[in-house]
């Protein structure tokens, strides 16, 4: 040993033993793996921490340790390094002296010889119990708070779904969200007993009546192999009293709030909530996750008044089909505190977003059957070309005071009724659909205006109608030449029909009368001549009737207008009507116009009138045609080519809108210069929908259709929508 | 308007006017009462059809289909461009053997409208 010089003694052999034997640290040598690692020395610290001496564990035999160590994760790799000579570490679990569970950071290594023989090895144990219980204590935190992070999120998912019930699939997305959760979930509806749902029919939704649940559920043949519960049990009447509680049927009922465990082992009455329910339950699992659950959580599906449906959740408690338990089988399933939360809340917001989508289907069935009640009729005419338009006061919403018919009361005899009541209300609105009723009926039984109004008058006043109105009604009867109409026309309080030829305007004031109900004189009829090329107009005064001037001067105004139109189609001249006067209405606007064709002259000169035309038709099939023959129409004054088409991308789009629009369609066509451009509008905001041709399912080509031969888009327009289609032009 | 004519072998649907939503109420009917005839053959008339959009494009599909499950053919006759055009574009033509070389008796009527061309399958 060399001397070091210096102020601190060097350390000897002796201090290092001494380091080591009093070390605060468990300390200790053994033998090698071969010889099974005999524990040969350990210090005091040891013998404190383990309360084992080391006399005690030479007498244990073989690997001694190990009959110290519990939990020991890393055992296999420690044991190859031992084996090996090389050093190793690891954490072990053990019990402290007073019983405690604790927990060390062992190393090993060899204690290297002159020869290079390893015949001894040095132990080390750190206890690291504190640190390991807050790691875990912190791991613990940790997850609580991720699922509670995932739990919101699945509700905020949930919610968003929710939003949109349309979504055909929306309640079978919510359970796939709850499925990550639980093995498996659903939603059940009952509407007339229960149902299985995926989604709900917003046009009806669930109706939550029904005790007789009665829907046909296929056998599920698997179930006797398992030893499962009986495929079908006996009714109410059979052989086996059933129990006498239907704990589901007291759910759907509102009895209790729930949530109810649904023991599937049991014996239901077939017909009964509960009886169905496990039926339709046992399949469904069995079929998509191939267990046999036993029992199953439901929770009801609450509306504002009654409960709608079931939220049925199955936590893993069963059997799988090779007869091993599932996951939790045996013990009752309890349904953790956090997923039964999340459940509880899916459930109640679902409730309330399908009775919300059932209030407003009620209103809006309501609204459209009103809607429909007071559609005006027009006849298509053979040999007139009329045009009509009708736009309620957007301030008043859909209803109004303003109506117009265009009746075909015999061949060749047209009843024309433009009329207007006063005020914009819905009492407006009901007072209108009864004259209007009152007009029809004695239309076709009466010939002569004047004799129908005089009938009208007597029938309003004893029907004590509470608003007052005016109305023109005229009937066109067909000469016996065909050249000319015969116009024959009565007006209570009404402003005059015009008639347009070549220029002049006339205004057909005869016969004039006080309002509807009024008066004792009876009413005269008075009459005028359509000719080929003529026009005749009948409005309501929302046409001219501005507060910033008289309605003399807005007569005077629509006179003058008329005198300048130029169109050779009736929607020509309501067109240049509209765009003239009426594009800022105060009123309601109902206009009629019909044109008697001049085949001679209408081809002669090309008219300058506005390359735009409009109609308002209301939401029914017929409208569909009438569309097509307008835009044929429209397609040969302005001499466009790709009429067929044209006449099949209207088709499709008018069709769409009768079928899955609201409220009246406007369609719209324009000249652009580069192929027509046609507009449909109607009130429903959600957009087109364009589904993937499928052989299997029938429909949804329509928009393929347009797609081929069109550009086109949608977009937003008042409170539903516009779809806007370009015809392609053909080469 | 849909008249229903059967012989031992063959049905034959003579259909006038227009084909589409607005008539789509008397569909099931029409085709209840077909497959219920059990012919192998069912031969469409189209000669006078005023006009077809999806809607009647379906009604016709929906016959083929039925008919093609039980081993039978649809034939279609007096189809113009645009109805094999819509049919085309329900991916349906080949439920059809489309009969190219009849001569519709009475004058069609015409489709109302000049034989534009329209667009054609992409190749």
């Amino acid at each position: 040993m060399t001397e070091i010089p210096g102020p601190v003694p060097p350390v000897s052999d002796h201090m290092l033993g001494a380091a080591l034997s009093d070390a605060i640290l468990p300390v200790f040598v053994t033998g090698t793996w071969d010889e099974g690692m005999p524990v040969l020395w350990v210090n005091a610290e040891f013998t404190r921490t383990t309360g084992i001496h080391v006399d005690e564990l030479k007498a244990r035999g073989t690997h001694p340790l190990l009959s110290l160590v519990g939990a020991d994760p890393d055992r296999e790799p420690g044991q190859t390094a031992l084996r090996e000579g090389r050093p190793t570490e690891r954490m072990i679990q053990g019990l402290r002296p007073d019983g405690a569970i604790g927990w060390w950071h062992v190393t090993m290594s060899p204690i290297p010889e002159d020869d290079g023989v390893v015949r001894h090895w040095l132990g080390a144990a750190t206890d690291v119990s504190s640190y390991v219980e807050r790691h875990a204590a912190q791991l613990a935190s940790l997850e609580v708070e991720r699922r509670e992070r995932a739990d919101l999120d699945l509700v905020a998912q949930t919610t968003e779904l929710l939003g949109d019930l349309e979504y055909p699939y929306a309640l079978r997305d919510i359970a796939d969200l709850l499925r990550a959760l639980v093995p498996w979930a659903g939603f059940y509806l009952n509407d007339d007993g229960l149902v299985f749902a995926d989604g709900v029919d917003v046009a009806s939704p669930p109706s939550g009546r029904g005790r007789r649940h009665a829907r046909y559920v296929p056998e599920t043949p698997v179930l006797a192999r398992v030893g499962g519960p009986p495929p079908v049990e006996p009714d109410v009447h059979g052989q086996n009293p059933a129990p006498s509680v239907d704990q589901v049927q007291d759910l759907l009922d509102g009895v209790t709030d729930g949530p109810v465990l649904l023991e599937l082992d049991g014996h239901y009455p077939a017909h009964s909530a509960s009886g169905w329910l496990r039926r339709d339950l046992v399949r469904r699992v069995v079929e998509e996750t191939g267990a046999v659950p036993r029992s199953v959580v439901v929770h009801a599906v609450a509306g504002r008044r009654r409960v709608l449906g079931l939220l049925v959740s199955w936590h893993g408690a069963g059997l799988h089909l090779d007869g091993t338990p599932a996951s939790g089988a045996g013990a009752t399933p309890s349904e953790p505190q956090h997923v039964f939360t999340v459940v509880e809340v899916v459930a109640r917001r679902a409730g309330t977003a399908i009775d919300n989508a059932r209030l407003y289907a009620r209103e809006h069935r309501l609204a459209e059957a009103l809607q429909r009640a007071m559609l005006p009729e027009q006849a298509e005419v053979p040999g007139l070309d009329v045009w009509t338009y009708y736009a309620p006061n957007a301030e008043h919403a859909q209803v109004g005071g303003d109506w117009y018919d265009v009746l075909q009361i015999s061949d060749g005899t047209v009843g024309l009724v433009v009329g207007d009541v006063v005020g914009h209300d819905v009492e407006a609105a009901a007072a209108m659909g009864q004259l209007r009723s009152v007009v029809r009926s004695y239309a076709f039984e009466l010939a002569t205006p004047g004799v129908v109004v005089d009938r009208v008058d007597q029938l309003v006043t004893g029907m004590r109608i509470p608003r007052s109105a005016s109305m023109v009604y005229a009937t066109l009867q067909q000469g016996p030449d065909g050249e000319s109409w015969d116009i024959r026309y009565t007006r209570a309080g009404h402003l005059p029909p015009l008639l347009l030829r070549g220029g002049q305007v006339t205004q057909l004031a005869g016969a004039g009368g006080s309002l509807i109900g009024f008066g004792s004189r009876p009413r005269e009829t008075a009459r005028a001549e359509l000719r080929r090329g003529d026009v005749l107009l009948f409005y309501t005064d929302g046409l001219i009737e501005r507060r910033d001037r008289s309605l003399k001067v807005g007569l005077d105004a629509l006179v003058e207008t008329s005198g300048r139109i130029t169109a050779r189609d009736a929607a020509g001249v309501g067109e240049e009507l509209l765009s003239r006067l009426a594009d800022a209405p105060e009123d309601d606007v109902a206009l009629v116009v019909v044109r008697m064709p001049d085949p001679v002259a209408d081809g002669e000169v090309q008219p300058l009138s506005p390359r735009s035309r409009r109609w308002l038709l209301p939401s029914e099939p017929p409208s569909i045609g009438r569309a097509r023959h307008a835009v044929l129409r429209t397609c040969q004054a302005w001499g466009l080519p790709e009429s067929a088409a044209a006449e099949l991308v209207v088709s499709e789009l008018v069709a769409n809108g009768v079928l899955h629009g609201w409220g009246n369609i406007a369609l719209r066509l324009f000249d652009t210069g580069d192929g027509l451009r046609i507009e449909v509008e109607d009130s429903n905001p959600a957009p087109p929908v364009t589904t993937d041709g499928h052989p299997n399912r029938l429909g949804g080509f329509g928009m393929q259709i347009v797609e081929r031969l069109a550009d086109w888009g949608w977009r937003p327009a008042g409170s539903g929508k516009l779809v806007w289609a370009k015809l392609r032009p053909t080469d | 308007m849909i008249e229903i004519a059967t012989s031992s072998t063959t049905t034959t649907l003579v259909i006038a006017g227009d084909l589409d939503l607005a008539e789509r109420d008397q569909f099931p009917e029409i085709a209840a009462r077909v497959v219920g005839l059990r012919r192998q053959l069912l031969v469409i008339d189209m000669c006078r059809v005023t006009f077809m959009d999806s809607t009647g494009a379906a009604f016709l599909i929906s016959l083929a289909d039925s008919g093609k499950r039980r081993g039978g053919a649809t034939v279609l006759r007096g189809a113009d461009e645009r109805d094999l055009f819509v049919l085309e574009v329900c991916g349906a033509l080949d439920l059809f053997r489309i009969d190219r070389d009849h001569r519709c008796e009475s004058a069609a009527p015409p489709t109302g409208t000049t034989s534009s061309p329209l667009p054609q399958r992409p190749v």
